[in-house]
Parts: structure tokens; C-alpha cells; sequence
């Protein structure tokens, strides 16, 4: 039987929902910098996509506020899953791409080079590191459980507008992929789209002086030779870096995955 | 060996002429080692862990500095101020070569011989030979104090490949006060020439304090090493050994984050720094190992609870002990004994009365542990 909230007053995904490995217990040692709540700002969020994105983005600003409103009152409205908007949430926007076929060929060309532009502008000291020097493309696919086929589909025509929670902090994979099954349809596991719009939104997230920040997963897809090893966004100091590691479904204080809807 | 193997063995991406140079002349040879090592990143890449072995055999030592984390293993201290003795067994030379056969067998390829300071150990060429430079890489700390040409080229000769040799200022004051020996800064300095002359593979060591990676004699010392083409390892002051008593040298994230932008402008590194593929975070167990000389394996240099006896317990048992343990295992990219508050206060109040170090197995750490 599901718990009556699905998520605690943190935000964070019950760990009761799976018995797939989780750290039920967490000392949130490894965490996201709680002012970054006061530094979202969705105009900001929204010209940086429009910048970066360019003519991939045919929505305005108006549109975007009300899309994500929307996305906002249906999550409100549920109460058992309420509690997710006190997790750290940012919003966005998946470009559009005419000529999608791989989603590896998507992160080396379109999704990397952006990030690498949007972060170096806004933070000119420092850098975003691509660590994985082969070539992604054929490489990479989404995970069935994921949900994340839909949302590949929509992105040939249309902008879909987005919020990424950071709900299943030291969640393994298997126990992300087995919660994704018990929450509402519209849930999936974050994938490289809307991870990457979020940072190219909102480089600063992962960004923090006085104590360390988790590493995130791109929780939707797998390397296509061994699904043991996935794909992260990890901070190194005060730049970002791209990398893949093996995760043989472990569960890490410092291991993040997140869930996001769309409309 | 053919000349095809042997570029395979040192085709990585990413290395510089200088690196790809050793590591052909290693794999001409030293094939067996070079081939060992040419696997440590698909060993990672499958999960699997190869972890540098530290042989601390003896901590008989010419120096008494400020921040050492063997202090408290030493004759000097147990006898001196705690008046008592080491009377647990020793580890022998029969002790080192069955550690090298279980390491070999396991696939892992580096052993370091520190100490106390190695270069004053009286069997220091038998424990070379026992650990076999023909099937591992053989590293060897020092101060320095005796490292001259004549000694540089022996040790070379016998089959050490690198040497860590310790520096810890840039200005020659400050290194003898917090060394507490006079004149060992211009022997470091004669050491430098005397181990490239030999041509040793050799890094600096340095170690940090709180603070010190904002000055100008730490930025003086990064480029010194650049200039001269030696890398430069920053060892965070831990709060155990000699420096218990000194809790301003815990390093903030801040100081760890200067490090972190000088790797980009020096040849300078952490044990956490990303090399040549490699991206580990904390090394305890995944990375490095300590072996007492009562043949406790520690899973860092300065983490003094034991996760096993290999005369009771084989390597492989207690690597796996080590990797299953929630403090050691998971991947982390802080310094757990150097970084983490929570483990920091949990080993000081595991180890404050104890006199004999390392903490037994089951009694620091043990199969039961949660991080609360």
C-alpha cells in the first residue's frame, strides 16, 4: 500500500514507495544550495533558453509563465504529491528539433556546446568539461521505464514546457525506475533535454562555496554495451563537468536523480 | 614484448610527450607492470577497484614534524608518552611477499614504501625485492634528508620507478620550522636534482593547511614544479597524528576549490584530482590502502580504524569489507578524514584513548555501519 504523501515536506521522494536500493535516512550532507531558491527567476530562465536556443524556442515569455502555471496547479491540486514544489524545482523549455535521430548525437552537437556557451557567459572563470571524449552518437538510448519515449517523439515539433524536480536524491537507479511506476502518468525520469535546458536555463545551480553539491544523473538513459555504466552532470569545484560512470544500482548519499512533467 | 604491444599498452588519450616517454620506456622494461597499469581504467570502468598499497614497514624516522599522521604508530610516542610498547607482531619480508602475490593476483600494480622516512630503513632493498619491481610499479616516499646522486641512482638500480618526496613551504624557513630540521629545505632541494639525474619519476608533496592555498608561497611553490616539470601533490592536513591538536589546519571547501582552479594554470593535483580517466572522488579503498607494520590495512593514510589483519584475513576479504563500508565505498568527491565533520568527530572519539593504533577491525569500522 503507497504512503498517503509520496513525497516528504523536503520534497524528497518516499523512500517507501520502492525496496530498491535508497538512503531512507538522509543526513543531507551532499545537497543543493538552499539560496538557490531565491536566484530562480523565471524572466532570467526564460531569456537564457531564448538566447542559447535561438530559433529552436517559437514560445514568448507570456506563454512560457502560463504554461508553467498550469504545470504548477496540477501538481498543487493532487495532495498526495503536494509536497514535491518543496523540492528544489526549475522550469523549462525542450527545443525543438526537426532532424532528431539519436540522442547522443543530440548531447555531443546541440545539448554541450549550448550548456558550454550559457555557462562560460555567466560565469566567465570557470568551465563546463565534456570528460567523454568518445563519440556518444549510437551509443546512448532511453530506458523503457523511463517515460521518456513521449517526450523524444514531441521534440521533432513542438516545445514542450517543463519542471524539473530534485526529488530522488540518493535514490539508485533500479529504486528511480521502480517509483517512476507508482507515481502519476505524467511523471518520468529526467532525461538529457530537459537536465541540459534546466543548466543552459539556470547554469548556477550546482554551484555552491561553502559545502559540497550532489552529482546528478541523467536518469532516463543507459550506455547501449553496458547499462551498468550512466551519464552525469557533476560539479569540480566551481565548474561543471559531463562524464558517465558505472552504478551497478547503488545508492549514494552523494548520488541524485530528479523526476520532471510536462504539458 | 613487440613494438605494437607496446604502444598499446601507453596509447591512453589525453597524456602529454613527456608522460607517453616514461611510459614507453616503462613498457620496454617493465612489460608486465606497464601492462597492469595500462588496465587500471578498465578495471574502473567495470567496477572493479585498484587501489595504491602503502607499506608502512617501519616508522623509524630522522625527522619529528608538525603535521605527521604515523606519529602516534612511533617507538617514540608509544614509549615516551604513553609509556608502553609495540609487542603486536611485526610485519617481516616473508609478510611483503605474500601482500605482493595476493596483490598481483587481484591486479593491482602500485606499491609506495613509506614510513616513517624508507630511506632509513636498513632492509629498505629487501623490501623492494620482496614487493618485485618486475610485477609492480615501485614508489617510495622521503624527506629527502638522504637522498643524494649516489643514493638516487641505487634505488633506481634496484627497481624503484618514483619518488614522493616531501615539501611543505616554499620558504626555506618555514619548511625547517614546520619540519622541525634545520637545513632540510636545501636537502629537498638537492634531492630534486639528485632523482631526476638518476631519472626517478618524481612528484613533490606538499601538505595543506587551512589557508595556505591563498598565498603567495603556495602559488611560488605551484610554479616551481611546473618550471622544473615535477608534479605537485597536495595532501590535505588531516586532524590526526601530530596535527590532532591542531584543528585550524582542516582545510574549508574554499581552500580545497583554490586547488582546484590552480589545477587548471599548474601541474599540481589531489588525491581526488580526475587523471588520465580516472575519476574516483575520496580514494579510500578504491584508490589507496595503508598497511601498518603490524599488517592492519587502513583505508587511507591518515583513517586509523583497521578493516582487517592479513595474516587473519586475505587482501581480497578486506578490500571487500572496505568497499561494502557506507563511509568507504560509496563514491564521495570530499576528503572523508580531511572534509567530513561527522566522520572527523567519530574518529576522534574511536581513537582517543587507544594506545596502539590502528582501531581493530570491528571495533572502528565494521560490516554494521551506518553514516548516523
Amino acid at each position: 500500500m503507497l504512503p498517503e504523501k509520496l513525497f516528504d515536506q523536503l520534497g524528497r521522494c518516499s523512500p517507501e514507495l520502492t525496496s530498491e536500493e535508497v538512503i531512507k535516512k538522509s543526513r543531507k550532507y551532499f545537497y543543493v544550495d538552499e539560496a538557490v531558491r531565491e536566484k530562480l527567476d523565471d524572466s532570467e530562465i526564460f531569456k537564457n533558453l531564448k538566447n542559447y536556443y535561438n530559433d529552436q524556442i517559437n514560445i514568448d515569455y507570456d506563454e512560457f509563465i502560463q504554461r508553467i502555471s498550469k504545470l504548477r496547479n496540477k501538481v498543487e491540486q493532487d495532495s498526495s504529491i503536494k509536497n514535491i514544489r518543496n523540492s528544489i524545482n526549475i522550469p523549462f523549455i525542450l527545443p525543438i528539433i526537426k532532424d532528431h535521430n539519436d540522442i547522443g548525437k543530440d548531447i555531443d552537437t546541440l545539448l554541450i556546446p549550448k550548456l558550454i556557451k550559457s555557462f562560460k557567459d555567466k560565469f566567465p572563470d570557470y568551465d563546463f568539461v565534456n570528460h567523454c571524449k568518445v563519440n556518444l552518437e549510437g551509443n546512448i538510448s532511453a530506458t523503457k521505464v523511463s517515460r521518456y519515449d513521449q517526450i523524444i517523439e514531441n521534440l521533432k515539433t513542438k516545445n514542450s514546457v517543463g519542471i524539473l524536480y530534485l526529488s530522488l536524491n540518493e535514490f539508485s537507479f533500479q529504486a528511480a525506475e521502480n517509483v517512476i511506476t507508482k507515481l502519476p502518468e505524467y511523471f518520468y525520469l529526467t532525461g538529457p533535454y530537459e537536465l541540459f535546458s534546466v543548466l543552459i536555463g539556470f547554469p548556477g545551480l550546482l554551484l555552491r562555496n561553502d559545502k559540497y553539491p550532489p552529482l546528478i544523473w541523467i536518469s532516463s538513459i543507459k550506455n547501449n554495451t553496458n547499462p551498468n555504466i550512466g551519464y552525469v552532470i557533476e560539479p569540480y569545484g566551481y565548474n561543471l563537468t559531463f562524464n558517465k560512470r558505472p552504478h551497478f544500482n547503488q545508492a549514494n548519499e552523494y548520488w541524485w536523480h530528479s523526476l520532471s512533467i510536462v504539458d | 614484448m613487440k613494438h605494437n604491444e607496446q604502444l598499446t599498452l601507453i596509447s591512453e588519450k589525453n597524456l602529454s610527450p613527456d608522460e607517453l616517454k616514461k611510459r614507453a620506456g616503462l613498457a620496454k622494461r617493465k612489460p608486465y607492470v606497464a601492462k597492469k597499469l595500462a588496465n587500471i581504467n578498465s578495471m574502473e570502468e567495470r567496477g572493479e577497484i585498484s587501489p595504491i598499497i602503502r607499506l608502512e614497514k617501519s616508522y623509524l624516522c630522522n625527522f619529528q614534524c608538525t603535521h605527521c599522521s604515523a606519529e602516534f604508530y612511533m617507538d617514540r610516542h608509544l614509549e615516551k608518552k604513553l609509556n608502553t610498547k609495540e609487542d603486536r607482531p611485526q610485519m617481516t619480508i616473508e609478510d611483503i611477499k605474500k601482500i605482493s602475490k595476493e596483490a598481483d593476483e587481484l591486479g593491482l600494480a602500485r606499491f609506495v614504501i613509506t614510513g616513517g622516512e624508507p630511506l632509513v630503513m636498513r632492509d629498505f632493498d629487501k623490501v623492494v625485492e620482496a614487493i618485485d619491481p618486475d610485477k609492480h610499479y615501485v614508489i617510495t616516499d622521503t624527506n629527502g634528508w638522504f637522498l643524494d646522486d649516489r643514493k638516487a641512482k641505487h634505488i633506481k638500480s634496484i627497481g624503484v620507478e618514483k619518488v614522493q618526496l616531501s615539501l611543505d613551504s616554499f620558504i626555506e624557513e618555514e619548511h625547517d620550522k614546520f619540519r622541525n630540521k634545520p637545513h632540510s629545505y636545501k636537502k629537498v632541494m638537492r634531492a630534486v636534482d639528485a632523482a631526476l639525474n638518476a631519472d626517478l619519476n618524481l612528484i613533490l608533496s606538499t601538505v595543506l593547511i587551512g589557508g595556505r592555498g591563498k598565498t603567495k608561497e603556495f602559488e611560488d611553490m605551484c610554479k616551481f614544479a611546473t618550471d622544473r616539470g615535477i608534479g605537485l601533490y597536495v595532501s590535505y592536513a588531516k586532524p590526526v597524528g601530530s596535527a590532532t591538536d591542531h584543528p585550524e589546519f582542516v582545510i574549508t571547501k574554499e581552500d580545497a576549490d583554490i586547488v582546484r582552479e590552480l589545477e587548471k594554470k599548474y601541474k599540481v593535483f589531489t588525491h581526488m584530482t580526475p587523471s588520465y580517466g580516472s575519476f574516483k572522488g575520496c580514494i579510500t579503498v578504491k584508490g589507496i590502502i595503508t598497511i601498518t607494520s603490524t599488517n592492519e590495512v587502513t583505508p587511507c593514510p591518515y583513517i586509523d580504524f583497521s578493516l582487517g589483519n592479513l595474516r587473519k584475513t586475505s587482501l581480497k576479504e578486506i578490500l571487500n569489507r572496505g568497499m561494502r563500508n557506507k563511509w568507504l565505498g560509496p563514491h564521495r568527491p570530499d576528503c572523508l578524514i580531511g572534509e567530513d565533520p561527522s566522520f572527523i568527530k567519530l574518529h576522534q572519539e574511536k581513537t582517543a584513548n587507544r594506545t596502539h593504533l590502528p582501531v581493530p577491525w570491528g571495533e572502528g569500522f565494521s560490516d554494521n555501519d551506518e553514516l548516523f
